[in-house]
């Protein structure tokens, strides 16, 4: 290729006018021959699907002409998500499309590993270099050295990956999503018990103080997220509700807020206990709630006649509002206005998720904001924090008995997921490389990437790069050559997500159910594969044993057959214009349904005309599932974490309570560094879209390259000017960025946002930040790295 | 079969007809819950909530009593006609034109309203479950009787409908427990099933139903039903205990009140024979019909029609030397659905019309349009 992939995306982006008014244009787009045609002509019809360019799950229409030309994307204003809007990433689709960057066939590797020599090959080959090594492990036994690294994927999708690793006997599907779509929040899950995520019914409440976590940038739901803002600051709604945001430095989400509280970073833990240091001692919690659904608030004396330190008693003998405020840097009368604000403004939400750590102990610290949830009573309430169901697909059929898939499947993890060292793991990415270099505990034969970028999000990607030259042969699913692709023996080109049939099940921030339809928009462009598809045909080229585990036509057949666990249910109804989920609301509450279709056919036929299935309904007041903890209560006292370190035999009840550390220090590195991301690039992986890269940095007016924010006074004191460039230096490394001086940072603060592309620029953040993994649940610490700034 | 009972069950289903012929201009929908589509496509929606639900600038319909027949309804809206015209206009939303269908499926919909149950208290059900000897066979908390499921036992998800429905059939099995124990038969008033649903929800942790919800039942279903089953042996027309043409108001209550009826009236029923067990479904739809048994309109008066025709003014214009439509030329020609259609969709030319005649916008009672239509000669429905 003559230009490199980021000359060209800058081309394409400011040159786009001139191109399409007959410009110059270096690299033809597939639907035509010449740029004469400006204005695309055809039959136009209106698809609808799901966009997958973040976990969010937005409703989509594909304006598309005559049926093979896709020319725009909007909201599709049936789906409960999007409501007919969209985010910028939801627009910027049809650029991932028709992406000149895209994998058009399999490919074989045909140099050294990362030298990016490949050649083409095709599909009845590829695949049988699969099935062939997959068949060579089944003989030999070693089918559990066989993982699956695993990013954004739900639905019957993630189910027959599940069983396609059951069936054939391994115990690795390793779950690489920095969302963590299918788990809650380490600190949440200890004081609630529940393996599933929370909601916040954000748009439903009065006060949202928000802790880092950067909503209306990079929610696991930019739409809702954005709506709720909306409904929040609505004209019409009395008293409008008030958004207080908490963080180091002034984020989109804090410019847009009614408050930016400044902290020093790391702290947010101390400063959510100063918080309730307050409630409990103006006595202004909810005593109701805490007396009937809460465990450990009060000390108590066990059987045995041990006294044991309740919440109460820790936070007031440890978290007085001199000490908060030294440590935080919050002034006292801040905390006590925020403590009187959060009880007085019911329903009030303490949002202390973000899918990044906000320091060394982040378990503790999410547990501390968590805390303020407790001591409100926030829970099963409109405005509050809610536990949704996912929609009930229909459970595959017991795996035929084979002996040996059963002795793989109970091979222990190739992360060590849940062992000693992270008792709070369900996956262990992170940990996963270096597994794989001490070969622990067996070496990996086989590794199959999809919808994963590791080595372009990981701070391991140096033991992930080491990894992945080791395993034997490693497969990607990926459309585009993506940093870990690289490092693949194979790619197995998947369909872009405009070009594919799944399910996408997800549900709404009130913790309503909705089922939506993933369907192709257009016939796939270039010879790509679904992956799904490519599961079955390897499932029927293993062996026998294999393929009667599958015993579906096509994946077409296997969806029909999962997605009937929704039409059973018996609830709920399709997509339809917002009125109409009153009614249906209104019927369920009442005990009726009135589905707007008759039987089974007519609910598959009105799935794919409206784009899915939804419950406008929230069930609350399901104590027993909300707290799955052994109290069957909130836990302020983590008896979980108690039973899961009982091999430490700690008794310092301490452990066991929301007990933020004080932030690290690091000799010769006197600067924090906080890793953000921006709205249009907070996904797993690299766009390839001209537009977003464009938009990135709005606010600094930068596109297209990182930079480095640092505050003016701290910039005057390093000798530093606006756009010089500066090496920002870790204990691990350094890069090189511009410099961009923003009072919005505090003076210890530099800011560097993620998630622009690599290519042969230093200037991935992720490079320099701290291999340490919060030592309870292995998740990456992305808030406490240290660093030092010197001119270039 | 002796020749008295042959003419005995031969009067059974003439009687019902000619009680169904007395009464009938308007046909039982079949499903009602179809006109909450006109409900939204005619934009009523974007003044009118439900239950609190949707917006607030009209009456909240889940919270005002329609009662009435279909005409009565009908009239209600015309009644309301200018102020919701005046109030459309400022919010720019264009008074919507119907069809017949559509309008009856509108009414069938605003007349079911009533029929949902608001939710029950459950204090109030833990008192009645102790009051009206339920603990003498259910348990809770370990304690009560042991003949009886424990409450524990029961589904979460019970909806008023499954519990009608399971109390209806274990009627018998009920009342040989209560006549062990010497108990009198437990009757319930008012929202008090409700109660003891919710009381029960509380303690219910059974596994959830595979069928939660039912469809809305279907009045017209649940009309065939009604002789299918044999109710109609007992309930026609010259029943003394429960005659559908004198009591069919008595009808015009939630589903669970409606249920509380039935109930109360068990062991009166049992004791006159095999009283007939029904499906989930089969209860829904028996329940809509009787809901339903208001909703046709009579055989209107037609001297009293005369009387609105001219004490409303409608002369001044529907005359032969008026200047619209001559009703005397409508004979047969329209049915009260379609009449009721064109006279709301003519509504904003003619008040119009009277603004610029100075005459005050006819309003209609319960039971004048019947009467009205009567007068002008409209023709039956044809079904």
């Amino acid at each position: 290729m003559e230009h490199s992939r980021r000359d060209f995306l800058k081309f394409l982006s400011s040159g786009s006018v001139l191109a399409f008014s007959g410009g110059l244009f270096p690299v033809k787009f597939p639907w035509e021959d010449s740029f004469d045609e400006i204005v695309p002509q055809g039959i136009e019809t209106w698809v609808p699907s799901v966009c997958q360019l973040c976990p969010g799950g937005c409703g989509i229409l594909a304006r598309v002409l005559d049926g093979k030309r896709l020319v725009k994307i909007e909201g599709n204003p049936l789906h409960p998500i999007s409501r007919g809007t969209l985010c910028p990433k939801g627009f910027a689709g049809a650029q991932v499309l028709y992406s000149p960057f895209r994998i058009k066939t399999p490919l074989r590797r045909v140099g050294e590993k990362g030298s990016k020599k490949w050649e083409k090959i095709n599909w009845d080959e590829a695949l049988n270099l699969v099935s062939d090594k997959l068949r060579t492990l089944r003989t030999e036994k070693t089918t559990y050295t066989t993982a699956v690294l695993m990013g954004q994927c739900r639905g019957t999708t993630r189910q027959l990956f599940k069983r396609f690793l059951d069936a054939y006997g391994s115990p690795n599907l390793i779950d690489n999503n920095s969302y963590r779509e299918e788990t809650p929040v380490p600190g949440v899950f200890l004081m609630q018990g529940s393996p599933y995520p929370l909601v916040y019914d954000l748009e439903n409440a009065n006060y949202i103080l928000s802790f880092g976590s950067n909503w209306l940038e990079s929610f696991w739901s930019p739409v809702q997220a954005f709506r709720s803002f909306g409904k929040l600051n609505d004209d019409k709604r009395a008293p409008r509700g008030k958004t207080v945001q908490i963080e180091p430095r002034l984020s989109v989400t804090a410019a847009r807020s009614n408050h930016w509280v400044p902290i020093n970073p790391g702290t947010e833990g101390f400063l959510a206990l100063g918080i309730a240091y307050m409630l409990i001692k103006e006595n202004i919690y909810n005593q109701d709630f805490v007396s009937k659904h809460t465990f450990g608030f009060e000390s108590w004396k066990d059987p045995s006649g041990v006294v044991h330190s309740g919440f109460k008693d820790f936070v007031l003998n440890n978290f007085n509002l001199s000490d908060v405020s030294q440590i935080t840097g919050v002034s006292i009368d801040t905390i006590i206005r925020l403590a009187r604000d959060f009880a007085n403004m019911q329903p009030a939400i303490a949002l202390g998720e973000d899918n990044f750590n906000l320091n060394h102990q982040n378990t503790f610290t999410r547990m501390a904001i968590h805390s303020l949830n407790g001591l409100m009573g926030s829970f099963e309430i409109n405005g509050g924090v809610l536990l949704p169901k996912v929609p009930p697909l229909s459970n595959f059929p017991s795996i035929p008995a084979d002996p040996l898939s059963t002795e793989g499947r109970n091979k222990p993890r190739i992360d060590s997921a849940g062992n000693d060292k992270y008792p709070l793991s369900k996956d262990l990415p992170d940990n996963f490389p270096d597994n794989i270099l001490s070969d622990r505990p067996y070496p990996l034969n086989l590794l199959f990437i999809y919808n994963a970028d590791p080595v372009f999000t990981s701070p391991v990607r140096g033991k992930f790069i080491q990894a992945l030259k080791k395993i034997p042969l490693v497969v990607s699913f990926s459309s585009f050559m993506d940093e870990t692709s690289e490092y693949a023996d194979l790619i197995l080109p998947d369909h872009t997500y405009l070009e594919r049939l799944e399910d996408d099940p997800t549900y709404t921030l009130q913790g309503f159910q909705v089922l939506s339809l993933r369907q192709p928009v257009i016939e796939p462009l270039y010879q790509t594969k679904s992956t799904p598809e490519v599961l079955l045909e390897l499932s029927r080229k293993i062996d026998d044993k294999m393929s009667s585990a599958f015993p579906w036509k096509d994946y077409q057949e296997v969806l029909t057959f999962t997605v009937k666990g929704v039409f059973d249910l018996g609830k709920g109804d399709l997509f339809g214009v917002p009125f109409e989920e009153i009614w249906t609301r209104v019927l369920e509450k009442r005990g009726w349904k009135a589905p707007s279709y008759k039987n089974l056919e007519e609910f598959n036929k009105g799935i794919k005309e409206k784009g899915g299935w939804w419950d406008p309904v929230y069930k609350s007041g399901e104590w027993d599932r909300v707290f799955k903890t052994p109290s069957k209560k909130f836990e302020f006292y983590s008896q979980i974490l108690k039973n899961r370190l009982k091999n430490q035999h700690i008794k310092e009840d301490k452990y066991f309570l929301p007990n933020p550390p004080l932030p690290e220090k690091e000799e010769g590195y006197p600067l924090y560094l906080r890793v953000f991301v921006l709205h249009s690039l907070s996904t797993e992986r690299d766009l390839p879209s001209p537009w977003l890269k464009d938009t990135a940095g709005f606010y600094q007016k930068e596109k297209w390259h990182p930079w480095v924010e640092i505050n003016p006074e701290k910039a005057k004191e390093l000798g530093i000017v606006d756009e010089d460039l500066v090496w920002v230096e870790s204990s691990k490394g350094r890069i090189k960025l511009k410099a961009r001086l923003f009072p919005g940072t505090m003076p210890e603060v530099v800011g560097i946002p993620f998630g622009f592309e690599e290519e042969k620029k230093d200037f991935n953040p992720i490079k320099i930040l701290t291999e340490k993994l919060d030592p309870l649940s292995g998740i990456p610490n992305w808030g406490e790295t240290k660093v030092k700034l010197y001119k270039a | 079969m002796s020749g008295r009972k042959f003419i005995y069950l031969a009067l059974i289903p003439l009687s019902f007809a000619i009680f169904l012929l007395g009464v009938k201009s308007q046909t039982l929908p079949e499903n009602p819950a179809v006109g909450f589509r006109v409900f939204i496509d005619k934009e009523c929606i974007r003044c009118h909530s439900i239950w609190g639900e949707g917006e607030a600038i009209g009456p909240d319909l889940g919270k005002v009593t329609l009662s009435g027949t279909f005409l009565d309804l009908a009239g209600y809206i015309w009644n309301h006609f200018p102020y919701m015209h005046q109030r459309m206009g400022s919010m720019r939303i264009e008074w919507p034109e119907f069809s017949s269908e559509e309008l009856s499926r509108l009414v069938a919909y605003l007349y079911t309203l009533e029929f949902f149950d608001v939710p029950g208290n459950p204090e109030a059900g833990k008192s009645l479950f102790k009051e009206k000897g339920c603990l003498d066979c259910h348990s809770f908390e370990g304690k009560g009787g042991k003949k009886g499921p424990d409450l524990e036992k029961f589904k979460q998800d019970l909806s008023p409908i499954f519990m009608v429905q399971a109390m209806w059939n274990h009627v018998p099995e009920m009342s040989s427990l209560l006549e062990t124990h010497k108990n009198a038969w437990p009757t319930f008033q008012d929202n008090q099933l409700m109660d003891l649903l919710a009381f029960v929800h509380q303690k219910a942790k059974g596994k959830e139903r595979e069928v939660p919800f039912l469809l809305l039942g279907s009045p017209e279903t649940g009309e065939k039903l009604f002789r299918e089953k044999g109710c109609i042996h007992c309930h026609n027309s010259g029943s003394k205990n429960l005659n559908l043409k004198r009591d069919s108001r008595k009808f015009h209550r939630s589903m669970t009140k409606i249920g509380a009826l039935l109930w109360n009236s068990a062991p009166l029923m049992w004791e006159k024979g095999e009283v007939p067990k029904f499906s989930g479904q089969e209860m829904a739809d028996i329940i809509s019909y009787l809901y339903f048994l208001n909703y046709a309109d009579k055989v209107g008066d037609s001297k009293k029609g005369e009387r609105v025709f001219s004490e409303k003014r409608c002369a001044d214009c529907h005359s032969p030397k008026g200047p619209a439509i001559d009703f005397s030329q409508l004979k047969g020609k329209y049915d009260a659905a379609e009449m009721t259609t064109e006279m709301l969709n003519h509504a904003p030319v003619m008040q119009k019309t009277v603004e610029e005649k100075k005459v005050p916008w006819p309003r209609f009672n319960p039971g004048e349009l019947r009467d009205l239509f009567q007068y002008i000669g409209l023709r039956e429905k044809v079904k």
